[in-house]
């Protein structure tokens, strides 16, 4: 289903981004635009700064030059809180807040930082713990909850802070196989209800299902941008190519065979 | 003189003691998680200087940092020279427990509260706080049994405590071996109880907040 209506959410202008005084470029003169609706999946090999790529639209991470705009506004020191009330994160470790029981850490988002009513807030958060499957888990705490049940939590408190896009930073990576699915399938559900999102993964499967288009990093920017079908079947730069190749490689073997779905 | 009489006339001693070293958790505390989380945070200048501080009370012993202090400034009485001159040196220690209570938290929370949009107080004191706290109770309690071994400096400005009495006594017993025995086993015996708190506390946070904080 395509949700795109294509207005721009977030566009990179000229953004480069090096660490260690230039020694190791992340981005170099990159511009790009997301756009609203879209499910964009990014994938490239480790080290090529995918992650560090979506952790500068919320500044966590600081660009060297260029701009990065969000709805139009300049993600910068002064816009970065209100830039990250409006876009969620979901992580690799999921970084759930431990002393808190999942209801709190769904609605502590909301409460503290959106200034919403408390009251209002549990029952939203409800609702979207209940979306995730969690809906009997609200007063466990994270330590209770398996790796693929701590990331819905993970979701649910992204979801509750009503945001205009999430962010997912490798989201299944840290799973043990046989839980990559269910938090896989929340992630389709979401994108087919239109939801904005940039999802850097590994997970091939969920890039030819649900990805509108998906990228390829590879030295400080994208080498290829396109829809899944062109991008897994007919890819124009040669390291894409052979990327998908070890790819489907992967996918024959059969532990990832059993799982059902690549995870590579 | 009987040992009951001896050590009755310490033990009354044993009050400054009682006095100083709650006040000085209270000061160390409130001191010490505040330089503890500029420490954590690295802010310019003022984390040079709070390192200089640092490493001067871990290299001067508590009594030297009493007798400067109670040669250099005026202050109003003895047992407050006493207690400015222990909250000096103990915040340094308590310091380095409240930064490294920081550093243990993963990096995540950071980032996770930075991503719901909190503000840097909201995540100190409602994610990392709480989090901490437990946790670096132990070793609390450790560096408050020093300040409470600590006090027995104090006679040393004039505050009338425990080894103050001591000396008296001696002057009229001529038995400083008993005296200074019974005085050691009134600190033995405080220091014991202070102890046992700090493993009961141990313990109820190994049970309950490490596997809490295991693996999130």
């Amino acid at each position: 289903m395509d949700n795109r209506n294509g207005r721009v959410l977030i566009q990179f202008q000229d953004v480069t981004k090096t660490y260690k005084n230039g020694e190791i470029v992340v981005m170099q003169d990159y511009s790009f635009d997301f756009l609203d609706g879209e499910t964009h999946v990014i994938c490239g090999r480790s080290g090529a700064g995918k992650s560090t790529l979506i952790r500068c639209i919320n500044y966590l991470e600081r660009i060297d030059s260029g701009k990065i705009l969000v709805e139009g506004v300049e993600v910068n020191a002064k816009s970065a809180r209100s830039i990250r009330k409006e876009i969620a994160m979901v992580f690799q470790d999921f970084n759930l807040f431990p002393h808190m029981s999942v209801l709190d850490n769904v609605t502590f988002g909301p409460v503290h930082s959106l200034k919403a009513d408390r009251k209002q807030a549990e029952e939203t958060g409800k609702e979207y713990l209940n979306k995730v499957g969690l809906a009997d888990k609200i007063r466990a705490y994270p330590h209770e909850l398996s790796g693929g049940q701590k990331q819905r939590v993970a979701i649910a408190r992204a979801l509750n802070m009503h945001p205009d896009m999430i962010l997912f930073d490798e989201p299944t990576s840290a799973l043990d196989p046989e839980m990559v699915g269910e938090v896989v399938e929340i992630m389709k559900q979401l994108s087919r209800e239109g939801m904005s999102m940039i999802v850097v993964t590994h997970e091939m499967g969920f890039a030819r299902e649900a990805a509108h288009r998906i990228s390829f990093m590879e030295n400080g920017g994208f080498i290829e941008t396109a829809g899944p079908d062109e991008f897994f079947e007919h890819p124009k730069h040669p390291s894409v190519a052979k990327f998908i190749k070890q790819i489907s490689y992967d996918r024959q073997t059969p532990a990832a065979a059993e799982g059902g779905i690549a995870h590579v | 003189m009987t040992i009951r009489e001896m050590l009755q006339y310490l033990s009354t001693g044993i009050g400054i003691t009682f006095q100083l070293v709650p006040l000085c958790v209270v000061s160390t505390l409130v001191l010490g998680a505040v330089l503890g989380t500029l420490q954590f945070r690295r802010v310019p200048v003022l984390s040079q200087i709070i390192d200089v501080y640092i490493v001067a009370m871990r290299g001067v012993p508590p009594l030297v940092v009493m007798m400067l202090l109670y040669y250099s400034v005026n202050l109003s009485s003895s047992f407050v020279t006493a207690f400015t001159a222990l909250t000096i040196y103990h915040t340094a220690y308590v310091t380095e427990i409240v930064r490294g209570g920081f550093e243990a938290v993963p990096r995540g929370q950071m980032m996770a509260g930075e991503s719901l949009g909190l503000t840097y107080p909201q995540i100190i004191f409602r994610i990392y706080i709480p989090q901490i706290m437990l946790q670096i109770v132990p070793s609390l309690c450790g560096q408050y049994i020093l300040t409470v071994k600590d006090t027995t400096l104090v006679s040393i400005v004039g505050v009338q405590d425990i080894m103050w009495r001591a000396r008296q006594l001696i002057a009229v017993t001529f038995d400083p071996i008993l005296i200074y025995f019974l005085a050691g086993l009134i600190f033995y015996i405080l220091c014991s109880l202070l102890e046992l708190i700090a493993h009961r506390v141990e313990r109820r946070v190994t049970r309950n907040v490490k596997t809490r904080l295991q693996g999130v």
